[in-house]
């Protein structure tokens, strides 16, 4: 599949914590705005790849947007973990097939007002836990962030990891955040003491340590190389993707960290042999940042360094535009742009590739995106 | 309104029921392969060593130790919010390092829990008939 699909229009709503409208409202607005960023109409698109989780519905949208004959529709599965970077590789693997010729891959929620979307930093109230909930709820671990701060304090008990190292995740993609117009988090700078100060969620996770909730919606087309190149942009290539999974993920965001494999690390072994470079050639980095932990030690898996290694690598200011060497995030990210599930960051990512970012990296090639850590995952690199 | 005054009592599943029967008479019962011997967390129906499908359910020591915790301070059920602070532990069982369950620390101050500390299990009231494994200093 190597550079035989390519993102040629990204879009996007307001973010915000209360949209004031439908999801489908959010939606259609982001794949219009996308569609029309890459000079196409409507009517171009005979594609869409979505979220499982998302609540918009193929054969509405296609109502909505015109689309008279949809040739492919497909999910992804696991929220943050297959669903923006997997859906976006559905839509890749469609075009490269011959399946289909322009598919749109979208997210668009109303997560934070909860006018449609079960707001994920909240439990939901049920009568019983069944199925694997059984072995978590009764015993008060409901949310994401109680899961991954067992894992963070493991990693901190075997490696030495400090709160300040999961800090310095944050403090970057907030920066990154104060010159976007668009970020939820514009305005509000962070430094490491915020961090430290800010009050403890599950310890060892702060709030900082927490991605936002936002509603809104965010969009990309993917078409064939061979169309990208007629159209308004400058085409952004699928290098290579990659989905991963082990068996350990039978509770939901509980890493086991001295297991040999992750899922991260399943996917990332596949996606660096079939883009065939190394991590050295990255020139921008779009980690699903929901928690800094998992970013942390997505670092690790990915293999940028070695495992345990994690704290030390991301609070050298590496991550931070512009003297950094790999920027994270350059638009804030889940945890200061907004959550739109992943999504916003593979239309920055974009953004940096065709030279349109606003912090923009000088002569950015090439982009690792990944799907969320701690869940079954998927990862891509582009290419200008 | 039990749904908002306690968190959600464990419902059953399809062939882990003896887990669950076990902790209300007292005994921790873990699943082991009748085959290969490898006991498995969570229950399911197939041996992933050997792909047996025949288990058995064995009463273990109830003796591990804190693999990992939290001290959850933010309440996201309303069950929680007169429960906080309140930890989670992951407590790694003597008879099997891959048998890491998600529990409850009782008789240790919050403050005073360390990843190593050696534990015991004790069975708990949930609600009336429902006991839940948790552990407590050894
Ligand atoms: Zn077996």
């Amino acid at each position: 599949m190597k550079d035989k699909a390519a993102i040629v229009g990204v879009g996007h709503t307001e973010y915000s914590k209360d949209s004031g409208r439908s999801e489908m409202s959010l939606a259609v607005e982001a794949i219009r705005n996308a569609i029309s960023d890459a000079g196409l109409k409507p009517s171009d698109i005979d594609g869409i790849a979505k979220f499982t989780m998302d609540n918009n519905d193929h054969v509405l949208l296609a109502a909505n947007l015109g689309i008279t004959a949809l040739r492919f529709f497909a999910e992804a599965p696991w929220g943050g973990g297959g669903g923006p970077v997997g859906s976006v590789l559905l839509g890749a693997m469609a075009v490269a097939t011959g399946m289909a010729d322009c598919v749109v891959a979208f997210r668009a929620m109303n997560e934070r007002s909860g006018r449609g979307t079960q707001r994920f930093g909240r439990a939901m109230v049920r009568e019983g836990a069944a199925g694997p909930r059984a072995y978590m709820e009764p015993f008060g671990l409901f949310s994401p962030a109680q899961s991954v701060a067992l894992s963070a304090r493991r990693h901190m008990h075997l490696y030495g990891t400090r709160s300040e190292h999961f800090g310095a995740i944050a403090v970057a993609c907030r920066a990154h955040a104060q010159t976007n117009p668009n970020a939820v988090m514009r305005g509000r700078p962070l430094t490491i003491q915020d961090h430290q100060q800010s009050r403890m969620i599950a310890d060892p996770l702060r709030l900082h340590d927490c991605c936002l909730e936002t509603d809104g919606g965010a969009a990309v087309i993917i078409t064939s190389a061979e169309r990208a190149r007629d159209l308004k942009q400058k085409p952004v290539y699928i290098m290579a993707g990659a989905f991963g999974a082990t068996d350990r993920q039978t509770q939901s965001v509980v890493k086991f960290l001295e297991q040999p494999r992750s899922e991260t690390s399943v996917a990332a072994k596949d996606l660096f042999a079939r883009a065939g470079i190394a991590h050295k050639d990255i020139d921008a980095c779009f980690l699903y940042d929901h928690f800094t932990p998992l970013v942390l030690m997505a670092f690790e898996e990915l293999g940028f360094c070695e495992r345990g290694e994690g704290g030390p690598f991301v609070s050298d200011g590496k991550l931070l535009w512009p003297n950094g060497s790999l920027p994270l995030n350059t638009s804030g990210g889940n945890l200061s742009e907004g959550y739109i599930h992943g999504m916003q960051n593979i239309v920055e990512a974009v953004r940096q590739l065709r030279g349109q970012a606003i912090n923009q990296v000088e002569d950015a090639e090439i982009a690792l995106v990944t799907s969320g850590n701690a869940v079954p995952t998927t990862a891509m690199i582009l290419h200008r | 309104m039990a749904a908002t005054s306690n968190f959600p009592a464990p419902v059953p599943e399809f062939g882990a029921e003896e887990f669950w029967r076990g902790c209300n008479r007292g005994e921790l019962m873990m699943q082991r392969c009748a085959r290969c011997g490898k006991f498995r967390w969570l229950p399911q129906p197939m041996c992933p060593v050997c792909n047996s499908m025949e288990s058995e359910w064995i009463k273990v020591s109830g003796r591990g130790t804190v693999y990992s915790y939290t001290i959850i301070t933010h309440p996201v059920h309303p069950a929680a919010a007169g429960r906080v602070p309140y930890n989670v532990a992951q407590v790694q069982l003597d008879e099997d390092p891959d048998l890491i369950l998600i529990t409850n620390l009782v008789g240790v101050k919050n403050e005073d829990i360390r990843i190593g500390m050696p534990v015991r299990v004790v069975f708990v009231d949930h609600e009336p008939g429902v006991k839940l494994a948790k552990f407590e200093p050894a």
